[in-house]
């Protein structure tokens, strides 16, 4: 008798617990977890598709980050670190007011992706070079993250993603809970503002999951 | 005795049902405040590329707006509207002001209320005034 009590008494306490969670979970919109994922793809999307973006270096406002890779890469991916970037294992601590805290709102910054400058940088393994850069590969991550470059339609450029795959071998979606965030974006080399192109024809959407 | 049985039952019962429907949906993960973001973001970039400073210290936009070329205009922001709304089920409107704040040019369908907008000054040289385009997006 007392062995039934204590298996009810069990299931009891269980069950009220898992019930409040979810009962207050349905009064919140989104849960903390949500949220850092959310926030971690808007701030891997704003770096990745900015022309440099746009960082505090030395108590002044500096940019291209992009550009400077070639000079110092260890310089950039102590900046890319301290924005949360660069295999920073505290990226869920930084909070979404904090996530792109260098980045000036309305400021004119083009919005390219830089393909061919890595390209030029590191040839055609730049894919590679860019995720380590920026510790999309690091195993010391809480999170695993996938950037890719699509067509407007959602197909991927010439296989222009890094990061972690998002398809098991079957064909199926791995990440359960995710982030995600999207930019349209140009590629620097293919879209010339001075031609005469139809922008319209060379728009691409940079996509980051995060999970 | 039935009663603490039943009672037992009626808990495991309702535990299930409340993890099944607590089960994270794969698709279910954006917020709303991310969904505006997003949006808002689309709509910045778009801006954004379309005033790209050209040789002529100038842009698609200021060239459009400075010749009054409301032909190529409605053409890019049809494309651009027609890839928005397949891939991402989004519609778009674009208004243009002159330096007086008359509407001067409008493309697409009067956005609902709750569309997320964002502007961008387009400065034109001849003459030299400052014309505000407006571009409004929402999900269909």
């Amino acid at each position: 008798m007392s062995l039934d009590i204590m298996i009810a008494v069990s299931i009891l306490v269980l069950t009220t617990v898992f019930a409040s969670y979810t009962v207050i979970s349905a009064f919140v919109p989104y849960s903390v977890h949500d949220i850092d994922l959310q926030a971690s793809a808007y701030r891997v999307a704003m770096i990745l598709s900015e022309d440099g973006g746009i960082w505090y270096e030395n108590g002044s406002v500096s940019s291209e980050w992009s550009e400077k890779v070639w000079q110092n890469p260890q310089g950039i991916s102590e900046h890319l670190k301290r924005i949360g970037l660069a295999n920073s294992s505290k990226l869920a601590n930084l909070s979404y007011e904090r996530c792109i805290p260098c980045y000036l709102n309305g400021s004119k910054v083009d919005t390219f992706f830089n393909r061919s400058l890595w390209e030029s940088v590191w040839g055609e393994n730049w894919r590679d070079k860019l995720a380590y850069l920026i510790g999309l590969n690091s195993s010391v991550r809480h999170y695993r993250y996938n950037v890719s470059i699509c067509y407007m339609n959602g197909s991927v450029v010439n296989g222009w993603s890094i990061g972690y795959r998002m398809f098991d071998k079957e064909g199926g979606f791995i990440p359960t809970t995710f982030g995600k965030f999207e930019r349209l974006v140009v590629i620097d080399g293919e879209y010339d503002p001075n031609g005469d192109q139809d922008p319209s024809s060379y728009l691409r959407k940079l996509v980051v999951y995060v999970w | 005795m039935y009663t603490l049985e039943a009672l037992i039952a009626s808990l495991i019962i309702f535990g299930v049902v409340v993890f099944a429907l607590s089960t994270p949906s794969q698709f279910g993960t954006e917020t709303v405040e991310y969904t505006s973001l997003q949006l808002k973001k689309y709509a910045d970039d778009i801006l954004e590329i379309l005033d790209l400073e050209n040789g002529n210290h100038t842009s698609l936009l200021g060239e459009w707006i400075e010749d009054k070329n409301w032909v190529e205009f409605d053409n890019c922001f049809r494309k651009i509207g027609e890839n928005l709304r397949q891939s991402n089920l989004i519609m778009l409107r674009v208004e243009v002001y002159d330096p007086d704040g008359n509407l001067i040019h409008s493309y697409g369908l009067p956005p609902p209320e709750g569309a997320i907008s964002s502007f961008r000054v387009v400065h034109v040289s001849n003459p030299p005034f400052a014309y505000e385009v407006r571009l409004y997006l929402w999900y269909v």
